[in-house]
Parts: C-alpha cells; structure tokens; sequence
C-alpha cells in the first residue's frame, strides 16, 4: 500500500442506479433457475414413471421458457441502459481503458499483487471483457432459447418469430448446432459466476472498497484517490 | 381471384400443356394399371390419398388424377452420384406393387443404372440421347452426393470415364427440374462427413438452376413420388423451407407429430434398450433420439406402405434426413450432450467440468496467495 492511499480518507460515489440493481439480481436468480432446469431438458433426471397426465418434462420446459423471457426482457433493458441510461457515462468511459495497453497491463500487474489499479471508467479492461462477453452470451442464449422455443409453442409470438428463427437457425448451421449452442452458452455462465463472486470478493478486501455493497446500495465507499476532488 | 382458385387455374393450364405432349408408351397408364389389376376405384383411392400428402384441398383429387395419367409426358433421367442406391430400393422394393411404384416403373424412365438393361457405350449412349431428345424438359433426379475434390476424379462413370460432376452439371443445365433424392444428393451426406476427403456435396452446391431436396437416407417412398407428383399437377417447384425441402414433407419434426410425444412430456424415457420404458413404449430422448432436431414427415407416412418406422420399432431417430447428420448430431444412440466437439474429442460438459474445475483451483490458489501477500496494512489504527 502506497502513502497516498493509506492516509484518505471514505469517499463515496454512487455508481449503480436502482434499475441496474435489480436487473442484476433478476439476471443472478434467473440464469441459475436456467441452468438448473436446462441440465433437466438437456438430461431429464426426474421421471414420474406412475401417469402419463402429470407432464413432469412440460413443466420444467415451461418453467425455463419463463425463465428465459424473464432474461431476454432484463438482458434488453440492462443493453439499453449500457447505452442511453442516466448512469452510463461511468461505464462507457471504460472503454478507454479497454484500448488502452497501459491500463490492461496496470489491471493484470495489480491482480498479482503488484501496483495499485488505476482506471479511467468504472471497469478495468479485463473486467470490463468478461462483462461484455458475459452480455454477448446473453444475447447468444437468448437467441438460441427462442429458436428452440419456436419449435415448441406455435402461436402468438412463437408463431411471429418463426420464420425469421429459422433462418438464424440455418445460420448457426441446423436446430442440432443450435442445440449445442444454447448448452455452451450455460457452461459459459457457469464458468463466470465464481469467478465473479470471488474476483467481487477479493477485490473489495484489496483494493478496500465497498465492491459487494454497491450492487445493493448504488454506493462504492472508497479510499480517496486523485481525481475524486475534480467529480 | 383467390388463392384457390389460382392455384386450381395453374394446374389446369400445366395438365393442358402436359396433354399436348405425346406420350413415348403404346399404352396408357390407365391401360396399363387395368392389366396389373389395378382398377379405377384403387386409382381414385391413392389419387386422394396422394393429394392430401400434399396438403391439398380434396377438389384437387380429380386434377391430380388426370396428372397422373399423363405421367407417361414426363421423360426422367435419373443418376447416380457416390451413393448405395438405397433411396432408388426405397422407392422400388414393396412387398405388392402399389400405385406410385406401378407408375414409376412405366413412366418414361430414361436412364437409371439400377433399372436399365444397357451397360456400357450403349448405356452412355442412351443417357446423351435422352439430354438431346427432350431438352429442356426433362426431369433430372439425382441420388447421391458429387465428388468434387480433385476436379471430381473420385467418382467416374461410363466407358468414357467422365467425372460425376461433369455428368450432373451437363444433365442440370438442360433439365426442366431438378430433384436431388436422399441425403447425400441434398447435402452430401455420410459421403461429406469430416473430414470429407473427396469433397462431396450437395448437388445444389454444383450447379447454377435451383435443386428441390428430398433428403432422408432414405426418403420414405411417398416424399419421392409425392414431390415428382407436385411438380406433375403444377410444372412449378412447391413451397420450400430454407433447406430447399419440400413444406408439405419436411415442414414438421419428427418429434411435433411423434406417437411417443405424450412420454417425453411426461418425463417418461427409456432408460436402457430393454428395459420395462422400452416394453411400455416410452420416449427415446435419452437413448439419443435425435426427433426433436430433425424435419421429416417419418412419425406420419412412416415406411415400407406405412407399416412402421423406426421409433415405432423402438429405435430413436438418428436425423438423417438434416444436413451435416453425421457430423452434427452423433453419436447416434447417444442424447445430444455426448456429442463430440469437434477436435477436442470430448463432450461439453467434459470441457465445462476441466474448465470449472480448473477455475475453483485458481481461485483458491490466488486466494491463498493473497493470504500471504497482502496483510501488512490490516492492523487496528
């Protein structure tokens, strides 16, 4: 720990407005329903076995379909909100960092314990990827969720989407690809959510800051850093 | 005028044009059902049954049934790519010749390596007679896929040794239509499996005039007669999905219309071959059905004059009838999750456990590492 960091003093910035917080949470809960019912279609380990009347595999799809709208309407706001919310400037600023081979090697360097993290925008580079990637396999899944949707409900909506579904089916090269697709999309999320938790937790205890509370408060209370005098 | 009506009007004018032309046979196919016993009331019943494979409205029976008698207008040539003729046995081999095999038999066959009795120049003469004679409109069924690495060398036929490929792209560019039969003809098939070395492909993929699909290895009988039939009544190609296949046959699943549909709700499966699942009839998902992946109108028509098919033996489906089967959907008595990625070898959720595995072990060395590095400012002040 330098100097300067030691002797600041709690400074606080809000960074996350209220809608960014529950979407947050609502994509947290929804993904792990997700993945919890998409192993049960991908790999049914319940079965009845005593009436053909309780359709114990609809339910688990019906259940996941929900899921899967609950996702898509919360994945679109969050994008939106990335672009045109009241808050975005703090994130889009990141950006720079992202192009900015000095910032990525700062972020990496202070992972291992050397030099402190320095950023422009709200993000490191690296966070700021894996933030990005994980929004592109949202968009990923939720594309391939309703191809596979399409096939199984025909009316309303299911039947407006259909014919241009099948041509991001033929796309993504058949329904058995898109099959494929749609399981890797959940590994994907599965991979990312301990090391979020952790990089989450372990940043708050390095960089001593209050990285949990800001997904429930909006507030990052943090040391005082250069640059906090100027907001 | 209405859509009925057109389409009623576009197949009066096609049978009009059809008569015109005359026929190459001494007798008639009405004739010719007649002496194989075959008579009027069994014609109209097929002819019906014909027309409502092709979602048409029954006043369309009569129509179709003048079409057909005139299928003897239509000259076919038929070739063979890189293939086991087992779409041609589809369509040739029934226990009692019905009426679609009847009128394919009679109907002005021009060349098919299976059926004809020349061989050699004379057959190879008979095939560039045929492309001269009725240029322009003919019917070009092709079965299997073209070879097409090495400038085509893999696959040569006739005495001349002339390359499939030269073959198909000649006979399609003065074809009136052209209908690739099974799989390997519509996508390649097993034939352009990874890591394909002949480079086989569809016969869409080599020649410039548009290509209806009737994959499935092989397509049940009906799907080659009924798409013939179509273009028979209309002498235009009908609705397609995006694979080129016909809607009236590939526009379902085989899982939308399966007779074990109401299992796989239930959460009902066959957990091993033989098992008591397997006696009640129960869903193939976890045996590796690959039904809810695959278009074909199989759990309907089924095969062999309708008598069964292979989920009905107790068999998943295996997704012939997709482009890229083989490699996309295996293995075959296998669920999709052990699938193989392609190069690696192993399955995704193999890949996912490693990676997750891997990812909880950095985690905890990192954080073991942080125990030790990064203590000495955390001290009460």
């Amino acid at each position: 720990m330098d100097k300067r960091e030691s002797s600041g003093v709690e400074h606080v910035s809000f960074v996350y407005s209220s809608t960014n917080r529950l979407l947050h949470w609502i994509r947290a809960v929804v993904i792990t329903g997700l993945a919890i019912t998409g192993f049960y279609i991908a790999s049914p380990f319940l079965s009845s076995g005593e009436s053909s009347d309780q359709l114990i595999y609809g339910e688990w799809v019906s259940w996941h379909v929900l899921l899967g709208f609950i996702l898509i309407s919360a994945g679109i706001l969050r994008i939106f909100l990335f672009f045109f919310g009241k808050d975005s400037r703090s994130e889009l600023s990141s950006l720079k960092d992202e192009f900015s081979l000095k910032s990525w090697i700062l972020q990496l360097k202070s992972y291992f314990f050397i030099g402190e993290l320095q950023k422009k925008g709200l993000y490191g580079p690296l966070q700021f990827l894996a933030y990005t990637v994980i929004m592109l396999l949202v968009v990923l899944s939720s594309l391939s969720g309703l191809i596979l949707y399409v096939h199984i409900y025909h009316q309303g909506l299911a039947g407006l989407l259909y014919e241009p579904m099948r041509v991001v089916e033929v796309w993504m090269g058949g329904l058995a690809t898109v099959r494929l697709i749609h399981h890797i999309t959940m590994w994907g999320f599965l991979i990312f959510i301990p090391i979020h938790v952790y990089m989450v937790i372990w940043s708050a205890i390095r960089f001593k800051h209050a990285a949990l509370d800001v997904m429930f408060t909006g507030y990052d209370y943090h040391l005082k850093k250069r640059g906090d005098e100027e907001r | 005028m209405n859509g009925f009506d057109a389409l009623y009007a576009k197949a009066e004018k096609h049978i009009a044009v059809l008569s015109s032309l005359s026929s190459t046979k001494e007798e008639s196919i009405e004739q010719m059902l007649e002496k194989r016993g075959i008579g009027r009331r069994e014609f109209m019943k097929w002819a019906a049954g014909v027309t409502a494979m092709l979602a048409l409205p029954s006043q369309f029976t009569p129509l179709f049934a003048q079409a057909a008698k005139l299928a003897d207008r239509l000259p076919l040539i038929w070739l063979h790519m890189a293939e086991c003729t087992g779409c041609s046995e589809a369509l040739i081999r029934s226990d009692a010749p019905t009426v679609d095999s009847l009128i394919f038999d009679y109907i002005s066959l021009e060349y098919h390596e299976t059926l004809m009795a020349a061989a050699g120049w004379q057959a190879e003469a008979n095939l560039e007679n045929a492309m001269k004679t009725y240029a322009g409109r003919y019917i070009l069924l092709v079965e299997g896929g073209v070879p097409t690495a090495m400038n085509g060398q893999y696959l040569t036929l006739g005495a001349h040794a002339r390359t499939g490929l030269d073959f198909v792209q000649e006979a399609a560019s003065h074809a009136a239509a052209i209908f690739s039969i099974g799989t390997c003809a519509s996508f390649g098939g097993i034939q352009a499996a990874a890591p394909n070395p002949t480079g086989a492909k569809g016969v869409d993929k080599v020649v410039k005039q548009p290509v209806i699909n009737v994959p499935g290895c092989p397509p049940s009988a009906a799907n080659i007669v009924g798409t013939l039939m179509h273009y028979l009544l209309f002498g235009t190609l009908p609705a397609l999905d995006m694979y080129s296949r016909p809607k009236w046959a590939y526009g379902n699943r085989i899982h939308d219309l399966c007779e074990r549909r109401g299992h796989f709700d239930a959460g009902e499966f066959v957990e091993s071959f033989g098992d008591d699942g397997a006696k009640e009839g129960w869903c193939l998902y976890k045996q590796g059905c690959k039904g809810p992946y695959t278009f074909n109108n199989c759990s309907t028509e089924r095969f062999n004059q309708h008598v069964n098919w292979p989920i009905g033996a107790g068999h998943g489906c295996m997704g012939c009838s997709e482009p890229n089967f083989w490699d996309t959907m295996g293995p075959l008595e296998q669920p999709l999750q052990s699938h193989l990625v392609m190069g690696l070898n192993s399955t995704v959720d193999k890949i996912g456990t490693t990676l997750l595995t891997g990812t909880v072990v950095g985690i905890g060395a990192h954080s073991v590492a942080s125990l030790f590095m990064n203590n000495k400012d955390e001290k009460e002040s």
